[in-house]
């Protein structure tokens, strides 16, 4: 990534906000970072966010005056949003926080490896460029007790297994609770399905192949930059003439 | 009671470093009061009330304002902070305003007093007991 990652912090505590400045200085060599900016109550910080563009916000949510949650909607109505992720030392807001369209949640006291974890989620989407994020596409995820929003756009593909569904981004895979048809009928424009048990996301798409698998010829679909091949199965081979016409 | 400020204010210490000057703690504590027999954590606990329930929702912070004095054979605490006026807080359980009653008991039996109230803006505890020294 050329450009760092462009971050703001927000929390009424002094101490909290020069932690998390140490954390992202540390982390600066794994993800290029900068805080661009921070603010100790909620209308100090949309005053600056409205004047800067940001990729993320590291939020407090318990703060005198505005809280978190009344920031985070506001700051879905700048032109350019920018990702938040909540920092809070309670777990009880959880659920709203992820109505109001965060990115992650984070435990105070925060430690490195999982602040990092939480800003590569946001990397991909900055590194797209000025283009605003689409608002909701994304899928939701329940991971070891937190809820998470993966944008689609990182989404690889979506597999049925026996009991459950899971989905592979590049970094890692989710089970999720909701069948493949459910995830198909909500985003037909982006999730392909090649296979009674496999959605595949078409933006990473990069083509199929013909295969010899025992004694037949298979259609198995290639991903970008991904070594696993995923099978076709011959009910849905039409996708490929569809795929061959653009 | 000079132990027991001297916890409270260590405690003060802990919070000023987190909330800055946002919290302002005003002691005025008579010397004669010091060597106090009380029951041990009254003063902290309260002080900590004050402080989640009055200074922290509060942007501009506030001050809590911590009296003790001697009248006649009574040693008397009081303690003030802002009530914020419409908190999103919720108003807690009183746990700690229960427990610091039921030590006053133990120790003290009907000899002691303790009253909690609101009046103009300010939440107030108010605590009477009898002056035994060592």
């Amino acid at each position: 990534m050329a450009e760092p990652l462009r971050v703001f912090i927000v929390d009424d505590e002094g101490p909290a906000r020069a932690r998390l400045r140490s954390l992202l200085e540390d982390s600066a060599g794994a993800l290029p970072n900068q805080v661009v900016g921070e603010a100790a109550c909620g209308a100090d910080a949309l005053a600056a966010l409205e004047q800067v563009v940001v990729d993320v916000v590291l939020l407090d949510i318990r703060m005198p005056g505005m809280d978190g949650m009344e920031v985070a909607r506001q700051l879905a109505k700048l032109h350019h949003p920018p990702g938040v992720i909540f920092v809070t030392a309670y777990d009880a807001h959880a659920v709203s926080a992820f109505e109001v369209g965060a990115r992650d949640y984070l435990l105070k006291p925060v430690r490195a490896e999982r602040l990092l974890e939480a800003l590569r989620r946001i990397a991909p989407v900055a590194d797209s460029g000025t283009e605003a994020r689409p608002a909701g596409r994304a899928i939701t995820v329940n991971d070891r007790g937190r809820v998470l929003r993966v944008p689609l756009a990182e989404v690889l593909f979506l597999r049925a297994e026996l009991k459950y569904v899971t989905l592979r981004t590049r970094e890692r895979e989710f089970v999720l609770d909701e069948p493949l048809t459910k995830l198909e009928e909500a985003f037909p424009d982006e999730l392909l399905r090649i296979h009674r048990s496999c959605l595949v996301n078409r933006g990473q798409l990069a083509g199929f192949e013909m295969r010899r698998l025992g004694d037949e010829n298979h259609w198995v679909a290639l991903l970008k930059d991904w070594p696993d091949a995923l099978p076709v199965s011959r009910r849905q081979a039409h996708v490929i003439r569809m795929f061959r016409q653009g | 009671m000079a132990k027991e400020l001297e916890l409270a204010r260590a405690y003060a210490e802990i919070e000023a470093i987190r909330l800055g000057d946002r919290l302002r703690v005003v002691w005025q504590c008579q010397p004669e009061a010091m060597d106090a027999l009380v029951p041990p954590l009254i003063v902290q606990p309260l002080l900590e009330n004050a402080v989640y329930h009055g200074v922290e929702p509060c942007e501009s912070g506030g001050e809590v304002n911590v009296a003790i004095f001697l009248r006649g054979d009574q040693l008397n605490l009081v303690m003030r902070n802002p009530c914020a006026a419409q908190s999103r807080r919720q108003g807690g359980n009183r746990m700690a305003l229960n427990n610091i009653r039921e030590r006053l008991d133990l120790h003290f039996d009907a000899e002691a007093e303790m009253s909690a109230y609101r009046s103009g803006g300010e939440f107030v505890v108010q605590i009477r007991m009898p002056y035994r020294h060592g």
